[in-house]
């Protein structure tokens, strides 16, 4: 049935998608001029008991506190796009960030404008292991940088309404001191992001200055900001950027060279009446989905971040499928053959990986077991759903030979076959009967598992879509289409599964005998 | 030397064992019946002859080769014997006539159009050549017991082990399988066959191995397991397969509950009316009238007799011994009892002859025996 109907579903799903959108699109608007608004809190005493939204690991709490200390509940969210949506969406009430941040966050909607009151005036920067000789050197950089005024040049250039001025210099020297692995936040447009597919920003360029200098090539990569402090702390990267905060805190478990120095600023919601009043822009709905379109597609190629989302989620799928399904079929072989104590360690085995959350084996795999060694998230991320899906496949494909009747295996013993002639010719046929379809469900279970990857700051397809939901502030339309995106792909590995199970099911063989004449 | 030969085989597993020491010896073409109670090692000593079982200790000869020698090419010996299980295993993935074809290419490396031939020729012999493109799973119990059959039969065995096959039949698919058995045993195959089939054994095996406690405990033709058993046990098992059994009280004896008991012994053992009948008449006449009237003589009281009434298998007679041990010791003559019991058997009951006999010549005088039927 999935082969007619798979496409049908598909476009039924689409059908619902667009009539979503259309339902959604209305209540957003497109004005700027954000800093006119009248803020919905304007004391901080209004603050009492307000819901906070912070990046996942920016230790602004305590200093919320000590403005307002009856702030309610402080929440985390991975992406600045997610925590614009959640104030948007009324879920918070308030977000922390940086001045440029927060400006430009402010310009770019118009129901949201800044609080009166800076939170502080901070010093940000760059943030290397501990110990090492790295922070010092870039460290005299920025601060001549800072005292000689290109700082402010360069602060003055990325948070600019002007985007033809921001350009970022080619690393055309040498490098002979080596390269350099930046962990760097992909989401804090204008400081540190990503843009037409390489990361940009104030401290981008700052950075770049530096390496010129110091004769070092950058290999910048881009990430949530919680994974800069993972990378940096379990040394996958040799240093991190992100407008981080420099506390004391992090300067015992961190050295810093400080980059900027500017005021964390608070957003919250303009109020209702002047929010009404810069949606009566003139645009339609239409013309929203055809902008949200542009934006989370056509501009600079954006869509490149799907296609290749979507390659390494395939890759991801396909070769932890082949080679989990490999693992686990070899753990049916040594379970047959072996003694108590090789079916105790399988049976550890997939008892461990079977309670175990995938997430949590990821992020063991990458930050300790593979903490040090320079393989790619993308192999860990194999190799982790490979163990998984083995363990899982090993166990669905035991069940099934070992409900097939065991007067089979006798029959054919008793017949003159071989132990291994009678597992292949007369057990694996009959259990794979029943095991095949039970795997093809597992496999598209895997598919869809795969998109927590992102946790390691692989980008597959649904970091694909929060990178470009973090550059366009489009909370819902890449959701949707990556949503579209993964119901395909599952339809179309149902679909491929489906016609290998066709083919073993001898139920429905013909009723003739290869190479005989009836 | 003999064609199998089996010397102290001994099984055992944990907490059971199963084989004793069990020694036997087969000829090419003899036909043997493996009987027994229940859980005696029957279906365990047939499988250790084609070794799905491997045996704790003792030897097994096929052909002069030593099954239980780790160097025993034992794939190749199997191929020489073929085996029939009682839950027929034909495989599920494969339709009948690739059932047969299965082993014959693959093993033997016949021509698949030549191994299919032989395969519809087997078929035609065992009465399925219609069902040679059905799966296994669209046959009655019968025909996939004959295709079994077929299966074996197609790798040209020396021999063929039969694992009780009818005792997974429905009653009316038993005699299909014997009677394509029958054949097989009329064209002279080699076959061991574990089976509660007494008539079967009986009549078509040249020796009947009755198994207990674990060793070959009689073996012999069928005159002389079924009509002239050599030891008590074979004896019980041949007989006392089905038995009722009562006690005589005198002089406060309840004949209601008596007839009662035996009546529902009957009805359950589905004996034929005639049958229950007779027995009936002559158990009746024997509480009512000839034994109260010996003990009325000596004065005995409270039990003075056991009944033990047997229908052996076929259900065409019975067998009911009367153990009188309670009146000789309170002194009445062997000659009174017996003068009782010839009354009795003089008579016709309803047409069913009634003999007084003492099996195996024991001749206790204490114990009165009647053959009704």
């Amino acid at each position: 049935m999935r082969r007619c109907k798979g496409p049908l579903f598909v476009l039924f799903l689409a059908a619902v998608f667009v009539a979503t959108l259309v339902a959604l699109v209305p209540a957003r608007a497109f004005a700027s001029n954000g800093n006119a608004l009248k803020p919905e809190y304007a004391t901080w005493s209004d603050l009492s008991g307000k819901r906070v939204g912070l990046l996942a690991g920016a230790p602004f709490e305590s200093k919320i506190r000590e403005k307002c200390p009856n702030v309610g509940e402080i929440l985390y969210y991975s992406t600045m796009s997610d925590t614009i949506a959640a104030l948007r969406g009324k879920k918070i009430d308030a977000l922390v960030n940086n001045e440029a941040v927060g400006m430009l966050a402010s310009n770019r909607y118009g129901d949201i404008t800044l609080f009166p009151e800076p939170l502080g005036e901070y010093k940000m920067g760059i943030a290397f292991p501990k110990g090492g000789d790295l922070a010092s050197k870039f460290g005299k950089i920025t601060d001549r940088l800072q005292s000689d005024g290109t700082a402010d040049r360069l602060w003055d250039k990325w948070t600019s309404g002007d985007d033809s001025k921001k350009t970022l210099p080619e690393q055309d020297w040498a490098g002979s001191n080596g390269t350099l692995t930046v962990a760097s936040c992909e989401s804090l447009e204008p400081v540190s992001y990503l843009g037409d597919g390489r990361m940009m920003g104030y401290d981008i360029e700052t950075l770049l200055i530096c390496a010129k200098e110091l004769d070092y090539r950058l290999n910048f990569e881009p990430m949530e900001f919680s994974d800069v402090l993972s990378y940096i702390q379990s040394g996958k990267a040799d240093f991190g950027n992100g407008s981080i905060l420099i506390s004391d805190e992090r300067k015992q478990a961190m050295d810093f060279a400080v980059t900027h120095e500017n005021d964390l600023v608070l957003v919250v919601r303009a109020t209702e009446s002047a929010a009404a009043a810069s949606d009566g822009s003139g645009s339609n709905w239409l013309d929203g989905i055809a902008d949200s379109f542009t934006k989370t597609f056509v501009k600079d190629n954006r869509w490149m971040y799907i296609v290749n989302g979507l390659c390494v989620t395939a890759i991801i799928t396909l070769c932890s499928g082949v080679l989990g399904a490999a693992i686990g079929f070899a753990t049916v072989l040594l379970r047959r053959r072996g003694n108590r104590v090789v079916r105790a360690i399988i049976g550890g085995y997939e008892g461990l990986m079977n309670r175990l959350p995938i997430v949590v084996v990821l992020l063991v795999l990458y930050y300790v077991i593979f903490g040090s060694s320079d393989v790619s998230g993308t192999v860990v991320s194999i190799v982790a759903f490979t163990l998984a899906f083995g363990a899982t496949a090993g166990s669905i494909m035991w069940n099934a030979v070992q409900a097939v009747d065991a007067g089979q295996d006798e029959a054919s013993l008793a017949l003159g076959f071989t132990e291994r002639q009678t597992f292949f010719g007369v057990i694996l046929p009959q259990a794979a009967h029943q095991f095949m379809p039970l795997l093809s469900g597992q496999f598209v279970n895997l598919t869809k598992q795969t998109s927590v990857v992102g946790y390691i700051a692989v980008m597959d397809l649904t970091r694909a879509a929060d990178v470009i939901r973090s550059l366009t502030m489009e909370a819902f339309f890449p959701l949707f289409c990556i949503a579209a995106i993964y119901f395909a792909l599952c339809c179309l590995i149902a679909a491929a599964m489906g016609f290998v199970i066709r083919r073993i099911d001898y139920e429905r063989k013909p009723r003739t005998v290869r190479g005989v004449k009836l | 030397m003999s064609f199998i030969e089996i010397q102290h085989l001994r099984k055992e597993y944990p907490g059971v064992v199963p084989l004793k020491d069990v020694n036997a010896t087969i000829e090419r073409g003899e036909v043997i019946s493996i009987i027994g109670p229940s859980g005696t090692g029957k279906s365990t000593l047939l499988r250790c002859l084609n070794r799905l079982e491997t045996p704790t200790s003792g030897r097994i000869l096929i052909d002069g080769v030593d099954m239980c020698d780790p160097a025993t090419d034992l794939p190749a010996m199997r191929r020489r014997i073929g085996m029939v299980f009682q839950g027929f295993n034909l495989f599920g993935h494969m339709l009948v006539v690739e059932n047969i074809m299965y082993g014959p290419t693959k093993l033997l490396g016949m021509d698949r159009q030549e191994a299919y031939d032989e395969a519809i020729r087997l078929l035609g012999q065992v009465g399925l050549k219609d069902k040679a493109l059905s799966f296994p799973s669209e046959l009655s119990g019968g025909q996939k017991q004959r295709a079994a059959i077929a299966r074996s039969l197609a790798m040209h065995p020396e021999a063929i082990l039969f694992d009780e096959p009818t005792s997974a039949l429905d009653p009316g698919m038993v005699s299909e399988v014997l009677s394509v058995m029958r054949d097989l045993a009329a064209e002279g195959y080699t076959m061991l066959v574990v089976t509660h089939e007494m008539r079967f054994a009986r009549d078509v095996c040249d020796r009947v191995f009755f198994m207990n406690d674990g060793v070959v405990w009689e073996a012999g033709p069928p005159e002389q397991i079924f009509e002239n058993p050599q030891r008590a046990e074979t004896y019980g098992f041949v007989f006392r397969v089905r038995s009722w059994e009562w006690e005589l009280t005198y002089p406060d004896s309840d004949h209601p509950a008596m007839d009662g008991s035996l009546s529902m012994f009957f009805s359950r053992q589905l004996v034929g009316r005639r049958l229950a009948n007779a027995c009936q008449h002559v158990v009746e006449e024997l509480s009512a009238e000839r034994l109260p009237s010996i003990a009325r003589e000596v004065g005995a009281s409270g039990a003075i007799a056991t009944y033990t009434l047997c229908v052996p298998e076929n259900g065409e007679k019975a067998i009911l011994e009367v153990d009188c041990h309670n009146l000789v010791e309170r002194g009445v003559a062997p000659d009174e009892l017996w003068h009782s019991r010839d009354a009795v058997s003089d008579a016709l009951v309803e047409g069913y002859a009634v003999r007084a006999s003492n099996r195996d010549g024991s001749n206790d005088p204490a114990v009165l025996v009647y053959e009704i039927g």
